[in-house]
C-alpha cells in the first residue's frame, strides 16, 4: 500500500535545501542506510534545482510503501524538449539540466521522466535494503 | 549573504564552510574566497567542507571552479574533509574532483599545503 508522507512546494532556491533536508530525515526514519540517505538527498537536490532553474515552480512528493520511498518531482514548466538527449552524458557535461538528471538517475534505483510542453514529472524510487 | 569566516594562518587562508548554502549563497561565498585570497601574503587556501553532508553537482562543480580560479592566481588549494557518503555520491554524479588536492583533515591539509608552497618557492 502506498501512502503519501511529504509534499513540499519548490518555488525558490532555499526550497531545494528544505526539501533535501526533510527528505533525508524521512529516509533516516524509514531505516535507510546512511549512504542511501545521502544518495536520496543528493538526487532530490539535483531534481528540485532543475525545477527552480527551468520551471520556476513545482513540488516534490514523497510516497512510502513496504519496499522503499517513491519521490516525485513535478512542475508546470515548459517541459524537456528531448529527454533522450538530456540524458546523454556527453550532452550533460555542458548542460546543468542533463547533469542533474543523469546524476539523480545514478543515485536512485528507478527513474522515469514524463515531459511535455505543459510540464515535467520525474518519478524515482529507492529500495529499502 | 551567508556568513563565511576566513582565517589567516600565516601564508594560508583557511575557509570552513560551516552551513549548507543555496546556489546564490554558494556563488557569493566563492567570490568572497577569491577576493580574500587576492593578497600577496596568501600562498595557499584550505577549504574545509567537513560540515557538509550533502554536496550536489552544482556545489561540486563550483568548488572545482573556485580551485581552478585560485590556482590561476598562483595560490595552492586543498579541499579538506569530504565526508565518505559525500565522496560516494560525488563519484556517482560523475564528479571525480581529479584535479583538486584533497586531505582527510585540517592538520594534514595544512602540512600538505606548506609542502606545496615550499616547493613553489624553490
Amino acid at each position: 500500500m502506498k501512502e503519501e508522507i511529504l509534499r513540499i512546494p519548490i518555488n525558490k532556491e532555499i526550497d531545494v535545501l528544505i526539501a533535501r533536508r526533510e527528505i533525508k530525515s524521512e529516509a533516516e526514519r524509514e531505516g535507510f542506510r546512511w549512504i542511501d540517505q545521502t544518495r536520496i538527498a543528493t538526487a532530490v537536490s539535483e531534481l528540485t534545482r532543475n525545477i527552480i532553474k527551468h520551471a520556476y515552480r513545482g513540488e516534490v512528493i514523497v510516497n512510502k510503501d513496504d519496499g522503499g520511498l517513491e519521490i516525485i518531482c513535478q512542475d508546470e514548466g515548459p517541459g524537456i524538449p528531448d529527454v533522450e538527449q538530456a540524458l546523454e552524458r556527453g550532452y550533460s557535461t555542458t548542460n546543468s539540466l542533463g547533469i542533474g538528471l543523469i546524476g539523480a538517475k545514478h543515485l536512485m534505483d528507478d527513474f522515469k521522466i514524463e515531459s511535455n510542453d505543459s510540464g515535467t514529472k520525474i518519478t524515482t524510487y529507492k529500495k529499502l535494503k | 549573504m551567508a556568513r563565511l569566516t576566513c582565517m589567516h594562518l600565516g601564508e594560508i587562508l583557511v575557509v570552513p564552510i560551516q552551513e549548507e548554502l543555496h546556489d546564490t549563497a554558494a556563488e557569493e561565498a566563492g567570490e568572497k574566497i577569491i577576493r580574500e585570497a587576492d593578497n600577496s601574503n596568501i600562498k595557499g587556501v584550505a577549504i574545509d567542507i567537513s560540515a557538509l553532508d550533502i554536496v550536489d553537482s552544482f556545489l561540486g562543480r563550483l568548488l572545482q571552479k573556485i580551485a581552478c580560479g585560485l590556482r590561476a592566481m598562483g595560490k595552492e588549494v586543498i579541499l579538506v574533509g569530504i565526508q565518505p557518503e559525500v565522496a560516494v555520491a560525488l563519484v556517482e554524479l560523475g564528479l571525480y574532483l581529479e584535479d583538486i588536492n584533497t586531505a582527510f583533515e585540517l592538520d594534514s591539509a595544512l602540512e600538505k599545503l606548506r609542502e606545496m608552497i615550499n616547493e613553489d618557492s624553490k
